[in-house]
């Protein structure tokens, strides 16, 4: 292997370092109109009255649209969701109107010139009270027109094994409470839009910050035929993304609405948030609500885990709504518990609806847990991360929930966590400052994740007559690299230079299915389709050889005797060694594989033109290939079955000194190790790894989408708050723990979402450390700490 | 359209305060100094002025200088840069060098500037409690009433009043020297460390008689009421006494103080437990 482990610039590098990469905010059609919505200025209402005729006189308007003059397009998985709203409006954010315009000043003019006008209606925004009988319903008839008597959502995942009562009641300690984690923002850096356009043909093409461009290519099939045009397709093309961390995961109203003004007005319409629209209309992560209790027994052996889940869905059902289908994986299966309950409830209120963001329900979850377990640590009278050793996974092992566990480096992330932090010291010291340290753990997908039919990725991969490799794949590059593990996997599978591998642009027109780059998985199971068709594509290239390798070697050997006539002639005799087998590829020379002589070493590019334009038919180097992981659909409602082909491992470990006169937390350093199967480019993994730890670090501590009566009070980056690098200016250790997962490629596991799981956790568990106080409720702000330290200080007076 | 407000951009005071007295469109112009407040409020489109008046070219107005009597002078337009590099101000009133550090990050201490901040009258500006607590004075100008000097102690009315008479510019601070011996204090708590708006913001000058009592004791808050203030009952508490002896009489005077408010930022209780907090520790430390 010359390249695996190692970190060649990327593809994208140049392009995005010098700002020439085409972002969909940079994206322009000819003839191209700007689009504007108009949302509602209610989190509940009827709407009695839409007036559109001053925003239509305004000069540059060329369409303005509502679900009166429209057809209806119905969205998300659960349909419960109208591109325009119909009759009624759910949460502020609602589309009631779109305007097509000449420019975005002339739209964003024209859609608020817009009349609209509403009867309020009662609203709920805690799903706590929109459980309660006789409370306002957020939708009160479900898609098909049939009466609703609740807010719960009807989607189900639960997971009962053992007897958790038996099990309660013999434990020897229990530690239980209750945790809570807030909206958020994904705060991508490039911000969300799409172009619609139709061709002649009323074909439609949609340019779109999406991480499903195939899934997407299904819903704009789906509303196509909602609007009558029937047999006719949507091919989605994806620009650059600067970011997707799961806004990319369903489809959005905006591209529904771009899609209906470019239909209208017979021009390709562009939808582009800015920052502050972005904040105030993009679906941020849910906010959740999680009861857990633990126990164990005189030795430290976990006993039962007891888990309900209330998650706050919002107005509408988004895929981020499946988040307990990942909930689930920590809840049964990190570390070894034999009796579990979990169960949640999924719940409709007038607050913004949320979406997926990064870890997908693992952070809410793992938040509750790791916290909860270092509580009966100290119940127990047990070192925490003595616990976790007594209970920790191993591999070959069989979850309560299915999942079948070959590698795992979870013993190892624990022990190297606590030796870069110098736990054993600094654990639990009373040495007189504020300071402490914690850990936790995580167990995510590492080998995709069945949350849906078909959990595959397909590769096309083509050799050109210079021998160059064009790579398409149905998986997104949003900043992650993508791209890069596809070359290092491409350069050592097939026998090309990295830079020699072309990743052709994501298109739905041009590349195979892929289920979407989601679940940590693009890398795992795109670089698995890659070996598949790596494989077809030499076994092509050495059949060829076998018919031309003897002439082309002829040639050069003449060659070689008309510029040297005294060369030594080839050491053995290549002629008897001809078989498809015997051949090798490297570097783009094709040679038999016992020998390195340079004659015997043709150019691939040499090879494919003989091949190509070969007397009596030629032939072309094109081979597909699509890998499904061996995984399966999980029964959600029992919570069995084995999601992911195969699981990643990790522990992190923080130091933090409070300020106990302002409650102000720094971080002093923090440990990450994190089991990842093999390192495909160091320099990506660094980046991906680092990136999810601010990430988590602003989930501890920072960020907080806050809302009143549904109405969003911080949009803009003004309030809120994410870590710049000031806040991440401590040593950060990072060390990965190559397991060599044999369902991996190059025995790699996924690793996108994995470094911000349990980053909160740790620092509360290291805060607790470090002063005594736990602070439930995400983020862990200054005025919540010293609001405790004061009650903990009152109480010891 | 943004792009579409006319802009001024006189190359001189008189220029400037010429425009300002008689503006050529009849609006009287918005002066704009680094603009790091003023192009926030316009991108937000709730306000919208007539004109803007660019002063960044009026070089007069930049500079530090000391004056005969010992005190700091500092144009209006002198940068948060200008004074962290300046040894002047660092050897005169380094609170103000450390509140310039934390103010945004590098890209608005190279372009906002001391006069904006002041001119700004946002409770939260970083550098108005050091201006409040060292002592200063500010030096106004206009073509009609020529130049106005008044102590910055009082020059907010309220909320976001500032006494700037119309057609007067902020010309710059006359900043009083320290009284010999004293120490001085500056301290902000933001949101997070870099690019926050103060939650609480304090400085203090202090000296001690050779008794070890406190001869001097000035203290100003920001973000924790209209305007900066300063702490009376905190100072009146300590002065006369050895500080470890009434450094906790002096924290809750200053939980007295101030008036904060619950916002999206913080709340009140927080503002006010912080401010006597982080005051004690300081006078204790003296
Ligand atoms: C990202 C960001 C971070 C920030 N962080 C901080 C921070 O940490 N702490 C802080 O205190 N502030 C902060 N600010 C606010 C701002 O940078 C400061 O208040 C700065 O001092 C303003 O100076 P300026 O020259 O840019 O003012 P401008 O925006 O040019 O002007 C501000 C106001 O003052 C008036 N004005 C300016 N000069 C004069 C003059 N000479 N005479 C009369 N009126 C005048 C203008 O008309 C305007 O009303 C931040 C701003 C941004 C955008």
């Amino acid at each position: 292997m010359t390249y695996m482990g190692t970190s060649p610039t990327r593809p994208d590098a140049a392009a995005k370092a010098t700002g020439r990469a085409e972002y969909i905010s940079d994206a322009v059609r000819p003839g191209m109109l700007h689009g504007a919505i108009r949302f509602s200025e209610h989190a509940h209402a009827r709407i009695l009255r839409i007036d559109t005729s001053k925003a239509e006189r305004i000069p540059g308007v060329r369409a303005v649209i509502t679900a009166e003059n429209t057809p209806e397009v119905r969205l998300g998985f659960l349909r419960d969701n109208l591109a325009l709203k119909k009759g009624k409006v759910r949460q502020f954010r609602d589309e009631i109107a779109a305007v097509a315009a000449i420019d975005p000043d002339i739209a964003a003019e024209a859609a608020a010139a817009i009349e609209v006008e509403y009867e309020p209606l009662p609203a709920v925004f805690d799903p706590i009270e929109a459980l309660a009988e006789g409370a306002p319903l957020v939708h009160d008839v479900d898609p098909r027109g049939r009466p609703v008597t609740s807010n719960l959502m009807p989607v189900h995942f639960r997971h009962f094994s053992g007897d958790v009562e038996k099990a309660r009641a013999a434990s020897a300690y229990v530690a239980e409470g209750e945790w809570s984690t807030p909206l958020i923002q994904q705060t991508c850096m490039g911000t969300a839009g799409c172009i619609a356009e139709f061709d002649p043909q009323m074909n439609l093409t949609v340019w779109a910050k999406t991480q499903i461009p195939f899934l997407a290519q299904r819903d704009f099939n789906g509303a196509l035929a909602q609007m009558g045009l029937r047999n006719k397709n949507a091919r989605v093309i994806v620009p650059a993304l600067g970011g997707g961390f799961g806004t990319g995961l369903d489809t959005h109203c905006y591209e529904y609405i771009s899609i209906l003004l470019a239909w209208k007005t017979g021009k390709p319409v562009k939808v582009q948030y800015n920052r502050d629209q972005e904040f105030a209309y993009l679906s941020p992560r849910q906010s959740a609500t999680v009861r857990m209790a633990q126990g164990c027994d005189r030795d430290g052996r976990l006993t039962f885990r007891h888990v309900h889940v209330v998650q706050d869905n919002g107005a509408y059902g988004s895929w981020g709504a499946t988040y307990p289908s990942v909930m689930l994986l920590p809840a049964t299966s990190l570390y070894r518990v034999p009796n579990i309950y979990f169960d949640c409830e999924l719940v409709y209120t007038n607050n913004t609806y949320a979406q997926a963001m990064r870890g997908y329900g693992n952070p809410e979850l793992t938040f509750a847990l790791e916290s909860n377990l270092d509580q009966l640590a100290e119940e127990a009278g047990i070192d925490a991360a003595q616990l976790r050793l007594i209970n920790c996974n191993e591999p070959n092992e069989v979850t309560p929930m299915g999942l079948k566990v070959a590698t795992c480096g979870l013993r190892e992330c624990l022990e190297q966590t606590a030796e870069r932090l110098d736990w054993d010291n600094k654990r639990g010291a009373p040495d007189g400052t504020a300071r402490g340290v914690g850990m936790a753990s995580l167990i995510h997908v590492g080998g995709s994740g069945r949350i849906y039919r078909s959990d595959a990725s397909g590769v096309i991969l083509r050799f050109d007559d210079w021998g160059n490799l064009y790579l398409s794949s149905g998986g997104v590059e949003m900043g992650q690299g993508l791209h890069s593990s596809l070359q290092i996997v491409a350069a050592d599978a097939i026998g090309v230079a990295p830079d020699r591998v072309f990743i052709n642009q994501t298109d739905t027109s041009t590349c195979p299915w892929d289920v979407g780059t989601h679940a940590s998985r693009g890398a795992f199971t795109a670089c698995n389709a890659l070996l598949m068709g790596a494989t077809k594509l030499r076994d092509k290239v050495f059949r060829a050889a076998v018919e031309l390798y003897p002439q082309l070697v002829e040639e050069a050997l003449r060659k070689q005797r008309k510029r040297d006539p005294d060369a030594p002639a080839p050491s053995f005799d290549w002629r008897s060694r001809i078989d498809a087998d015997a051949f090798d590829l490297r570097e783009g020379q094709v040679f038999l594989s016992n020998t390195d002589d340079p004659v015997l070493r043709v150019d691939l590019g040499k090879l494919i033109r003989a091949a190509h334009f070969r007397d009596g038919g030629g032939q072309m180097f094109t081979v597909e290939a699509f890998y499904d992981p061996p995984s399966e659909l999980p029964d959600w409602e029992q919570g069995q079955g084995n999601m992911s082909a195969c699981y990643t491992f990790g522990t992190q470990g923080v130091e933090v000194e409070v300020d106990t006169d302002t409650g102000d937390v720094r971080i002093l350093k923090m440990a990450a190790v994190l089991d990842v199967g093999k390192v495909i480019n160091p320099q990506i993994l660094r980046g991906q790894t680092i990136g999810a730890l601010a990430q988590g670090v602003g989930y501890a501590l920072y960020e907080e989408v806050k809302t009143e009566r549904g109405r969003i009070l911080n949009p803009n980056f003004t309030d809120y708050k994410i870590p710049t690098a000031v806040e991440m200016d401590f040593p950060i250790e990072l060390e990965f723990v190559e397991t060599d997962e044999p369902t991996g490629p190059y025995g790699a596991k996924g690793i996108g979402e994995p470094g911000l799981v349990p980053t909160a956790p740790a620092i509360a568990n290291a805060i607790a450390d470090a002063v005594g106080v736990r602070i439930h409720d995400l983020p862990i702000t200054p005025e919540k700490l010293l609001a405790a330290l004061r009650a903990k200080n009152e109480e010891a007076t | 359209m943004l792009a579409d407000i006319p802009v001024h951009r006189p190359s001189s005071l008189e220029e400037a305060l010429a425009l300002l007295a008689d503006p050529p469109d009849g609006e009287r112009p918005t002066p704009m100094a680094g603009g790091t407040d003023i192009m926030v409020v316009l991108n937000s489109r709730h306000v919208v002025p007539s004109s803007v008046l660019d002063l960044w070219k009026l070089d007069e107005l930049r500079g530090l200088s000391v004056q005969d009597d010992g005190t700091l002078w500092i144009g209006a337009l002198s940068t948060y840069r200008s004074i962290i590099a300046s040894p002047l101000a660092n050897a005169h009133c380094p609170a103000l060098v450390e509140a310039a550090r934390t103010v945004g990050a590098v890209q608005i201490q190279s372009r906002g500037t001391l006069g904006g901040n002041v001119a700004n009258a946002s409770p939260a500006g970083d550098s108005l409690p050091v201006l409040l607590a060292q002592g200063c004075d500010v030096v106004l100008q206009s073509r009609d009433g020529g130049r106005r000097t008044r102590s910055f102690d009082g020059f907010y009315a309220g909320y976001r009043q500032a006494d700037i008479q119309p057609g007067e510019l902020i010309i710059g601070f006359r900043i009083h020297a320290l009284p010999p011996g004293a120490t001085s204090w500056y301290r902000k708590v933001g949101t997070r460390l870099a690019q926050a708006i103060s939650k609480v913001v304090l400085a203090g000058v202090a000296a001690c008689g050779d008794d070890g009592t406190l001869t001097t004791l000035r203290i100003a808050a920001g973000s924790v009421a209209p305007t900066p203030i300063r702490l009376a009952a905190a100072e009146a508490a300590g002065l006369g006494g050895r500080p470890t002896d009434v450094a906790a009489a002096v924290g809750a005077g200053a939980r007295a103080d101030v008036t904060p408010i619950d916002d999206v930022r913080s709340n009140a209780l927080y503002r006010r437990e912080v401010s006597g907090r982080l005051v004690e520790s300081w006078v204790r430390s003296l």
